[in-house]
């Protein structure tokens, strides 16, 4: 009898931490159908769906934090993967290359921000470079790349630390790679180039995609960088949901929550994706 | 369809030196095995056919024509490891077609080869399959598909049933006869097992030290091997020191004549299965039991005949023991002279 | 010229991190000068200062997050040798909700438990945001040692079994030393994902308990180049002390040396 609970039971303490997260995502749901018995509120209503989905600032603030998920997901991915196709396939770098790169990975995102402060703004880094390279004539000239409605100081923020990130995985499933699929893929007249478009880049895809998966679903939930350099209009959600949960107004509770309840609900679809995703790579890895 | 050269060809890497020298022609549409013991240069030289590995010094010829200036891409030698190496992010149908598509033939083309390729293999209705859901016989069988594709000269085999359970190895050999037969295709297959290798071949490659030692027929190889490492590879052996003088051979077990010109010392090898035991009076040696073994379908004995150690095996249902004396009959006309 | 790219590219990501250790000795850095004025460290000064008791709640931060990293040690253990070995029903369910936290995001987690928090007496205290500091490490944790797992195979633990060694025998000798560079990864993994969360700290600790994070990112969020950058430096070097330490006691500790049985 005890054979059989014992993986239930070393299972227990971790299982009891997810309960909690668990029933917070529960609490979040049922606080936005109203029901929050601690102020009083007791009767379930759809009022505050309708609220937030019939509000175009809401629809404004879900598609801006799309785009700069999107957008800093995206790019990361791009340059990512290819800084790590150039490594794989210089055999000879250095071993400082190989380290160095990761740093961007334990920094905080407040701190990423603050980079973005020191080095992008009009008064920062680059624009005085660019002036004494004559390219600008004055601060006025270097474009605002923060607070602004692109939203650009947000991306390359998420960038900034979403590229190592994508080098990182992506290396680290390009090693796993059986080079002898590549001799055979050659043997069969494949060149270099075809080998690495028809083998290996395919092979990796799943990986990078769940690489995406996670850049994409960290920045949508986040609350920290856009909140410090984000735009007034339009805002992201989580910050929507913070403003809306610390509001005096108690009544504006429930729609905070539905907000959160969005962005779950959300997020769970990306973890279909990404089980899907990671089914593949065990397929081809084993 | 090629008939494959190698002249002189040299492989050294830093610690090791694995082909010195080897020289081998494989004419159009044969079947030829590779075999020796582990390191010997098999796998080494098939890669160099292949051209993935290129050889330091020699030459490497297809149809006459020197192939080693072409790129890893552009050889028409396929090599098929027992590693199978199927792509895993491809159906069964797209491992097949692979090098089709690589070659950008014409989609009607791609699929009637395919289909034909997935008959033969008796695959069809696995076509959408991965590798992660095949056994491993199927998976073998793809890979030999996916080599036909493109209808190689040369196919490459190595060791291609090591890894496949002993009852699936007999159905992988009739499939590869089959395909050897209906395509006439030249065949190169590298083999640790003797067996494997007399039953395909047209002829076979005893390799040792990176150099070709023999290379004959299974039968000129099996009764007419050039050295004692030969002999001892494949089959149970005795050597018989002795001299030979005036077509006599003389040795502790007796003297008997040889059509043999040359003289001086010589080992004669004589084969277990060419030992009789016999009753008395047919006999032209008697020795005493020193060890037996039983194994079932035979029984190993060790006998002491003047000084001499014989090993024999027999199918009789004989019980034995040690110190008996026993009559044999050695066949010295299928004896082996080596020198 | 491929190579130069990638070498480039990796310069530029690194290159923010030099004016970041600039800032904190920067007396004064008019546009367009390209050089700073340098003076006495202010912000060092500030750190150090009696009065922001800055380096008490920095202590206190570390402790903080190397308690949640024992405590998420200690439950990721027992659940990724669990999932590693055994089979039972439910594996995959269980799998996937312990994957839940790195994708669904914490800000929606915590506003909705926050109201519970408050109810059993959570909020506004260490417990609490303890608790709530376990949920985004578990998933790595549980992953890392997870792979570590199933690297060394069950055979080694039963091998020691068979030579007389009883469970905690096993654990000790065997199974910890060799899964160690998995708990040294986990560790570091969530010691810095702990020590670096603001806003599940601020929301829980409901301002009262108060870690560095939430030192540092008013400063961030005001502007304030030289006393950011110095709380920011002090951040990251207080990371490399703790994650470079732990490694070299973790590894000490567990080599064979130390055992006296």
């Amino acid at each position: 009898m005890y054979k059989k609970l014992k993986p239930y039971l070393m299972l227990l303490p971790v299982m009891v931490v997810m309960s909690v997260f668990i029933l917070g995502l529960i609490s979040a749901v049922l606080q936005s159908f109203g029901y929050i018995p601690i102020f009083g509120m007791t009767e379930i209503t759809l009022r505050h769906y309708m609220n937030i989905l019939e509000s175009r600032s809401f629809f404004r603030a879900l598609a801006f934090s799309i785009y700069i998920s999107f957008a800093s997901g995206g790019i990361s991915v791009f340059i990512g993967t290819y800084v790590a196709y150039l490594i794989y396939r210089n055999k000879k770098e250095t071993l400082w290359v190989r380290t160095l790169y990761k740093i961007p990975i334990a920094v905080p995102h407040a701190i990423a921000v603050l980079l973005v402060f020191i080095m992008l703004t009009q008064s920062g880094v680059l624009s005085r470079i660019l002036y004494n390279l004559g390219v600008i004539d004055n601060l006025m000239e270097f474009p605002e790349l923060i607070f602004d409605r692109g939203g650009v100081g947000i991306i390359i923020a998420y960038t900034w630390k979403g590229i190592p990130f994508i080098i990182m995985i992506t290396l680290g499933i390009l090693k796993k790679i059986d080079l002898r699929l590549v001799d055979t893929a050659l043997n069969l007249g494949a060149s270099k180039k075809e080998a690495w478009w028809q083998v290996e880049f395919p092979m990796i895809l799943p990986t990078i995609f769940t690489g995406f998966i996670l850049l994409f679903a960290f920045s949508f939930g986040a609350f920290e960088v856009p909140f410090l350099i984000g735009p007034s209009a339009p805002r992201a959600l989580p910050v929507v949901a913070y403003i809306q949960y610390t509001s005096i107004d108690l009544s504006l509770r429930p729609q905070a929550m539905v907000i959160n309840v969005i962005i779950s609900m959300i997020s769970l679809i990306l973890v279909y994706v990404y089980i899907l995703a990671f089914r593949s790579i065990k397929k081809y890895f084993g | 369809m090629a008939d494959i050269k190698l002249i002189s060809v040299y492989k050294r890497y830093e610690t090791e030196s694995v082909l010195n020298g080897l020289s081998i022609h494989v004419n159009n549409g044969e079947y030829v095995s590779l075999i020796g013991v582990s390191g010997c240069g098999k796998t080494t030289t098939l890669k160099i056919i292949a051209g993935l590995i290129k050889p330091c010094s020699g030459q490497v010829l297809f149809n006459n024509i020197n192939t080693s200036k072409l790129s890893e891409n552009e050889s028409r030698a396929v090599i098929v490891d027992q590693n199978v190496l199927l792509f895993p992010h491809m159906t069964v149908e797209r491992n097949i077609n692979f090098g089709l598509r690589i070659r950008r033939v014409c989609k009607e083309k791609i699929k009637e080869k395919t289909e034909k390729l997935l008959k033969m293999i008796q695959l069809s209705e696995h076509k959408n399959k991965f590798p992660s859901e095949l056994s491993g016989g199927q998976m073998q069988r793809v890979a030999i598909a996916r080599a036909m594709a493109i209808d190689p000269e040369v196919l490459l085999l190595d060791e291609p049933f090591s890894k496949l359970d002993i009852s699936l190895r007999e159905d992988m050999r009739k499939f590869i006869k089959e395909v050897h037969e209906n395509h006439k295709i030249t065949i190169i297959m590298v083999t640790h097992d003797k067996e494997e290798a007399f039953l395909m071949s047209d002829r076979v490659a005893f390799m040792d030290n990176g150099r070709i030692e023999q290379y004959d027929t299974p039968e000129n190889i099996y009764r007419r091997p050039s050295s004692m490492k030969v002999a001892r590879f494949f089959g149970h052996c005795n050597f018989i020191e002795g001299k030979v003088e005036n077509s006599v051979f003389t040795s502790k077990l007796g003297n008997y004549s040889v059509d043999e010109k040359k003289e001086g010392k010589a080992t004669l090898l004589i084969r277990s299965e060419q030992i009789k035991i016999v009753n008395e009076g047919e006999q032209n040696i008697t020795g005493t039991v020193t060890d037996y073994r039983y194994a079932g379908e035979k029984t190993y004995l060790k006998l002491d005949s003047n000084g001499v150690t014989l090993r024999i095996h027999t199918i009789e249902d004989v019980k034995y023991r040690l110190r008996d004396t026993i009559h044999i009959k050695i066949d010295y006309k299928k004896g082996v002279l080596l020198w | 010229m491929k190579d130069f790219f990638s070498k480039l590219i990796i310069f530029i990501i690194l290159l923010p991190l030099i004016p970041l250790m600039l800032w904190p000795f920067i007396a004064s850095w008019r546009w367009p000068q390209l050089i700073p004025l340098f003076g006495e460290a202010r912000g060092f000064k500030h750190f150090f200062s009696a009065g922001s008791n800055s380096v008490n709640i920095l202590l206190f931060s570390v402790f903080l997050s190397i308690v949640v990293t024992i405590i998420t040690l200690a439950i990721a253990l027992p659940a990724a040798k669990a999932i590693a070995f055994y089979s039972f029903r439910g594996k995959n369910m269980i799998k996937t909700i312990i994957l839940l936290p790195v994708i669904v995001p914490m800000v929606a987690v915590s506003m909705g438990i926050h109201v519970s928090f408050i109810y059993l007496g959570l909020a506004n205290n260490c417990i609490g945001v303890i608790l709530i500091h376990l949920i985004p490490g578990l998933p790595y944790a549980v992953r890392i040692l997870l792979n570590s797992f199933l690297l060394i195979g069950d055979d080694i633990a039963t091998q020691g079994k068979n030579l007389g060694a009883n469970s905690l025998q096993v654990l000790w000798h065997i199974t910890l030393p060799l899964i160690m560079p998995g708990v040294i990864a986990a560790s570091t993994m969530v010691y810095i994902i702990s020590f670096s969360q603001y806003f599940i700290t601020f929301l829980i600790g409901g301002g009262r308990v108060v870690t560095f994070s939430m030192l540092m990112f008013p400063l961030i969020e005001r502007g304030e180049r030289v006393l950011a950058s110095t709380y920011s430096v002090v951040f990251l070097a207080s990371i490399l002390l703790v994650v470079i330490v732990g490694d070299k006691a973790m590894k000490g500790f567990f080599s064979d040396s130390n055992f006296l049985v």
